[in-house]
């Protein structure tokens, strides 16, 4: 039982304990890392952010046990793993969803090619910035909440497919002009 | 992997990341994956594209809003509309691409601190370096004040835009003093003697436009050229000290020390040229003429007071020097400007049971003129009081706080041995509002306002005193600002404000009024307090040291 007064106190020491401005760095630096794990392993957005919240929450109140010689991201992905694969368990797979084993193959991998995928993210800045206004239009609007590519369709005056496929190949060209860029960026960089 | 084989992977992954995958197709590309190493290569790099190209709505709308707060500034600061049409800004909405960083706020929002902050400052915890990111700085730096109004005598402002007080915070805007010398101190380094009349409009941190009267620029040899510009003229200081003078369209410049380069500009003919100590020039848009340098015309630097003595507007709000022949701190009423005595933690708790220790703290032997004894602070046993004068953050005024703290923890590292110094509001702890200074478990300066927290050098010795000073700006239209300076033993503690903080936090919209000191150590944190100052001047609360 706490003494009168302890009670802010206590809170006051969970806000201000030291090692919590350690956290906001680490986490601040590597969240979207720990996302984009999860959204490979669970590629549906709204589970995804269920479990990036859940893991958050978790990486924040086990801190005190992270080993600081350790990469965080790789600490957190680990717990990332088990938060995903908790969720599968108690989700009931209603949803279609990888199986144990590949999921276990693909969180492996992510975890050990990280420092491809950052080279590959920073490569792709470039690529984006090349984007036409059509291209660049079509994507702001697609991944606007509230905005489903039904209602964007009706407004453009083309189907849903349509939209569909010119997402699908604004993303692989992007993907491909990744390749480029980190094959020879002096070419795409002088472009 | 063959061609039409990543032709229905992509169409694949799209399907998957659209959400329109069919049970078949979910089957087609599970196979893939698990038998194709390329596959799951080809996968993660999709994702990574569908993931960035979510961010980037997420950073078009964090630029909009800074642009946003920018314009919202520059409407008030410009006087364009009255306080009563002015709002505070607001963050944009929050779309699907702000998603993460919406999560991410929730949880930091559940600690006490939001990730917005650190995506335009973070901290590394490895060399306590704060630093901008990048791409943040451009847009940033049109939220941050550029200058502060370091020291004034006699001044007599008009216009829009009217100082009042030394230590004043200021953002670019126009300025006219009509008399009296006015010294403004730059983000950038430079400092600027304004002598009245003269108007002189503040740009930026690096620039400024006198368009009319007389000024000394003292620049110095590491930072970037100051830009001043006049209607003829751009001067560049290298490393300066020069007068230069507006009249009309004739430019005046005359060096002092270090060199100008003096730069044409409007529709001036006047040649691009490099002055150099000892020499003055005359400048019209025609035409460009030597002149003898005269430093009688200039006013260098505003008088300083020549010791610590207050004036009489410059007496203490509040005082504590912990004069208790007690085991504890108790219900220690002593000092003055406070309101009841020490509690544990809110004014309703029992009295303190933090620990009093016979001997005062000094910053230095025989410097001071410390009374009474200090209090040890450890875990459990925080002290907390009421002060009478509010440091309000809804009207114009300027505070200082100084204090001196000792760290005295001796835990095995990695173990937590934090104390922080910090004001809060009545309503704590429904209210997380507070701004204050700490040393961290690593004995670094933790300084802290509402969600911004910044951790900086120096690194603090154990056992050893350190004095400390928190300025609080606060401005009922402009953002409030803190910022805090730590003074060990073998520094020197000047009569006047100075142009270097130890940390200065980015500014903060609130109107919040604190009236709540509290000390509050952590887990194995045992640190000695004392000779706690809160005044309206930077002399009143280090008029001892």
């Amino acid at each position: 039982m706490n003494e009168p007064g302890q009670e802010p106190e206590s809170r006051l020491h969970e806000i201000e304990h030291t090692g919590k401005p350690q956290f906001v760095y680490y986490f601040s630096r590597d969240h979207q890392r720990i996302f984009a794990y999860i959204f490979t392993l669970l590629p549906n957005r709204t589970d995804a952010e269920d479990v990036f919240q859940k893991t958050s929450l978790t990486l924040w109140q086990k801190f005190d046990e992270f080993e600081h010689e350790r990469d965080f991201c790789s600490w957190a992905c680990g717990i990332a793993f088990f938060t995903v694969r908790n969720f599968l368990r108690v989700s009931g797979r209603h949803r279609l969803y990888f199986d144990d084993d590949l999921i276990s193959t693909m969180a492996d991998e992510r975890v050990s090619q990280q420092k491809r995928s950052d080279a590959r993210i920073e490569a792709l800045d470039h690529c984006i910035a090349k984007l036409n206004n059509a291209d660049r239009d079509l994507v702001f609007r697609a991944y606007e909440d509230g905005s489903s590519i039904k209602d964007i369709a009706s407004q453009m005056g083309r189907s849903v497919q349509t939209l569909y496929n010119r997402l699908n190949r604004i993303r692989r060209g992007l993907v491909e002009c990744v390749d480029t860029n980190l094959v020879s960026p002096g070419v795409e960089g002088d472009g | 992997m063959g061609k039409t084989n990543q032709n229905e992977l992509f169409d694949l992954f799209g399907a998957l990341c659209d959400g329109t995958l069919s049970p078949q197709q979910q089957a087609s590309l599970e196979e893939s994956l698990r038998s194709d190493a390329t596959a799951r290569q080809r996968y993660y790099d999709y994702v990574d594209v569908h993931l960035e190209l979510s961010n980037l709505r997420k950073r078009e709308e964090e630029f909009q809003s800074l642009e946003h707060l920018r314009d919202e500034l520059n409407r008030m600061t410009q006087g364009a509309v009255s306080p009563a049409e002015t709002k505070k800004p607001e963050r944009g909405a929050v779309g699907w691409g702000r998603t993460l960083l919406s999560y991410a706020a929730v949880i930091a929002a559940s600690i006490g601190i939001v990730l917005a902050v650190q995506w335009l400052t973070r901290i590394d915890p490895t060399t306590g370096d704060s630093r901008q990111l990048a791409g943040s700085s451009a847009a940033g730096e049109q939220v941050e004040y550029v200058a502060t109004l370091l020291s004034s005598a006699n001044c007599q402002w008009s216009g829009e835009v009217r100082p009042q007080f030394d230590g004043q915070r200021l953002l670019s805007r126009d300025l006219q003093l009509d008399e009296g010398l006015a010294e403004f101190g730059f983000e950038s380094g430079v400092r600027i003697i304004l002598q009245g009349p003269a108007r002189l409009s503040i740009d930026s941190s690096g620039s400024a436009h006198l368009e009319n009267g007389r000024l000394v620029l003292h620049g110095h040899d590491a930072s970037m050229p100051f830009a001043l510009h006049t209607p003829t003229s751009t001067l560049l200081d290298i490393g300066t000290e020069y007068g230069a003078s507006v009249d009309d369209e004739v430019t005046e410049v005359h060096v002092f020390e270090g060199e100008v380069q003096v730069e044409p500009r409007g529709q001036s003919n006047i040649a691009r040229q490099h002055l150099t100590v000892g020499d003055a020039v005359r400048l019209t848009p025609t035409a460009t003429q030597t002149v003898a340098v005269d430093e009688t015309r200039f006013i260098r630097e505003v008088p300083k007071p020549r010791s610590m003595q207050l004036a009489s507007d410059e007496k203490l709000y509040a005082y504590e020097g912990f004069d208790y022949e007690t085991a504890t701190l108790g219900a220690g009423n002593g000092g003055f400007g406070f309101v009841g005595p020490w509690r544990n933690g809110i004014p309703s708790d029992p009295p303190s049971l933090a620990e009093m220790v016979e001997s005062s703290l000094s910053l230095r032997d025989a410097s001071g003129a410390a009374t009474g004894g200090a209090i040890r602070v450890t875990y459990g046993k925080p002290c907390v009081r009421t002060i009478e004068r509010q440091i309000r953050l809804d009207t114009d005024a300027v505070y200082y706080v100084s204090y001196l703290m000792q760290d005295l923890s001796d835990a095995p590292p990695g173990k937590s041995q934090y104390a922080s110094f910090s004001f809060r509001t009545a309503a704590f702890p429904d209210s997380s509002n507070r701004f204050g200074a700490a040393i961290t478990s690593e004995n670094f300066l933790l300084s802290f306002h509402n969600q911004h927290q910044l951790i900086v050098p120096p690194e603090m010795a154990t056992g050893q005193t350190y004095l400390f000073v928190i300025k609080i700006v606060a401005s009922r239209k402009d953002p409030d600002q803190v910022m805090v300076r730590v003074f060990g033993p073998n520094e020197t503690v000047r009569h006047s404000e100075p142009m270097a903080w130890n940390c200065i936090l980015p500014p903060v919209f609130e109107d919040s009024v604190y009236d709540q000191l509290a000390i509050y150590a952590a887990d194995k944190g045992h640190f000695l307090v004392d000779e706690i100052r809160v005044g309206p001047t930077w002399r009143s609360v280090m008029n001892t040291y």
